[in-house]
């Protein structure tokens, strides 16, 4: 699949904002974290930064930028011969402790949903997730898609949350790296740390790799959690 | 070799130029509210552009230094006392041992930026100086610095010149009074309703007090977006206006997040950010639609400015 041509703005004297329209498509998705390899790979000297959100890509120039119109159309022409194999995509397992003796929405969630707590912890840990972009905080992961009959709406107001958090908010799911206030219904804890500037690389997951949450129990979360 | 916080200000922080190429990780680029100020502060010492300088608000903290050093002051005036006498912003001064700067109070600008020769001496993260509170890393220790604080400085040698007052300085670049900010239609500018994009060009908007690192929200007539428009979190950068849901403007500034969800139908230039970072709650602007062009001008011609500044300082120090 290629992508549509993109919907091309300046978006300051030294940004470039492509966006292609695609929504939540994976394959598309996939194809613009390729794009911004490219990029990263043969303009790594002219730009200070690459950001990919769900179906845009963000170019930030060193210096101001007339046009960029040209740098892409030739990138989108390099993408095309480019294909990329799913046997490539890499797949990382994050163990999640869903036991309710730690504080979490499973409770409400299985209230709203009329499934039970099992249930919903079976359809969370089943599913493999794309990794679409990182934002919100350092490391924190937008993963999808979750299952419709457990895509609940974030609450109301955010709520003091902790970190290795897991949560869902509509189809998205993700994993607080770091302690700050949230509206995601939290379904677990990861002892992983997900974000740590004293290792590398700093970030454990990669925008378009692929998650598959592995329950563990109560004990296994705390004996890797003090590892 | 340090200079020690006798007293915290209300929020200080250690900022470079910002911390780039991490954008993919959801890591956020920080970096000064000011960047004309800051990039001035570090020119007028003859540093490298993004040496690490400290951002100060008012009430600001109180510093003594424990060995000579080449300071400048600009950005926000807060009445600036060395031992005493006051400073001027916009001017560097040689600082003996033992000297102890306090800011009596705040006649203009909500941030100040205190530079030092060759800047502050805080480890690199990831390429970078600038603090990243939210996650706790960069800058001094990943946080606002703290009474008791020592914040080491590289090793000064003082000019051979009599006067604490070193002979350069600066008129201040952004004028006075500015009532008008420089700005790009954003890329959902089109999403306005017809009246809203009229109000936008015509109305003046008021800072609000809702104002901090990582945004500046506005106060003006209720926006309006064309039914049935919903958006997916796309990247956006500093100076992005966004249009929330209750019809109001956000300017998104230094800390911001990476992605947003909420429309972006106005982008500040890069010159009108200084003037918004200094902008205290109450102010009123109206915006000036400008050409990409005529942006990229502007920006280019502040830089050059500060490049300039930065040549002739060097040709005063040895």
């Amino acid at each position: 699949m290629l992508l549509p041509p993109p919907h091309i703005s300046p978006l300051s004297e030294t940004d470039w904002l492509f966006q292609f329209h695609t929504g939540f498509s994976v394959a598309a998705n996939r194809q613009l974290h390729a794009l911004a390899t490219m990029f990263r790979q043969r303009h790594g000297s002219l730009l200070q930064d690459v950001v990919v959100a769900y179906d845009s890509l963000l170019l930030r120039f060193q210096h101001p930028q007339l046009h960029a119109e040209v740098r892409i159309n030739e990138s989108l022409k390099q993408l095309a011969n480019i294909t990329l194999s799913g046997s490539t995509i890499s797949l990382i397992e994050i163990p999640v402790c869903y036991d309710q003796a730690l504080y979490n929405d499973l409770s409400a969630m299985a209230e709203q949903t009329n499934l039970t707590v099992e249930e919903i912890i079976e359809l969370h840990s089943a599913a493999t997730y794309h990794i679409y972009m990182l934002g919100f905080l350092p490391g924190f992961a937008y993963l999808g898609s979750v299952d419709d009959r457990i895509a609940l709406t974030r609450k109301a107001a955010p709520v003091p949350v902790t970190t290795g958090a897991v949560g869902i908010a509509g189809t998205q799911t993700g994993i607080y790296p770091t302690a700050t206030p949230g509206g995601w219904n939290i379904v677990g804890y990861t002892p992983l740390q997900m974000f740590d500037i004293n290792r590398e690389p700093a970030c454990l997951l990669q925008p378009g790799q692929q998650v598959r949450f592995v329950p563990i129990s109560l004990s296994e979360y705390k004996s890797l959690q003090s590892s | 070799m340090s200079i020690l916080i006798e007293k915290a200000g209300l929020h200080d922080t250690v900022q470079d130029a910002g911390r780039y190429g991490y954008g993919h990780w959801g890591v956020n680029t920080n970096g000064p509210m000011d960047p004309y100020a800051f990039a001035l502060a570090n020119a007028l010492l003859g540093n490298e552009l993004n040496a690490p300088v400290l951002e100060v608000h008012f009430p600001a903290p109180i510093i003594r230094f424990q060995q000579p050093a080449l300071i400048a002051l600009t950005g926000a005036n807060f009445s600036a006392m060395l031992d005493g006498e006051p400073l001027l912003t916009n001017r560097a001064y040689q600082v003996a041992a033992g000297a102890v700067l306090r800011f009596a109070h705040k006649k203009q600008g909500e941030r100040c930026y205190l530079a030092v020769r060759h800047g502050w001496l805080v480890p690199q993260v990831m390429g970078s100086a600038a603090t990243n509170l939210k996650s706790g890393f960069g800058g001094y220790q990943g946080r606002a610095l703290k009474a008791g604080d020592s914040l080491p400085v590289k090793l000064y040698l003082p000019e051979r010149c009599n006067s604490k007052k070193m002979p350069w300085f600066v008129p201040d670049f952004v004028p006075e009074n500015t009532t008008e900010l420089p700005v790009l239609k954003g890329p959902e500018w089109e999403w306005l309703q017809e009246d809203a994009r009229y109000q936008l060009q015509r109305s003046r908007f008021e800072v609000s007090r809702k104002a901090d690192r990582t945004g500046i929200h506005w106060l003006g007539t209720v926006l309006q977006l064309k039914a049935s428009c919903s958006m997916v979190s796309s990247p956006v950068i500093m100076g992005a206006t966004q249009l929330l849901p209750s019809g109001q403007l956000l300017t998104l500034m230094a800390d911001h997040q990476t992605v947003g969800g909420y429309p972006r139908v106005l982008q500040l230039c890069k010159v009108a950010l200084p003037i918004l970072a200094q902008s205290s709650a109450g102010m009123s602007f109206g915006f000036q639609f400008i050409t990409h062009a005529e942006a990229m001008g502007l920006y280019e011609q502040q830089q050059k400015h500060i490049r300039q500044i930065q040549l002739m300082v060097r040709s005063f120090l040895t």
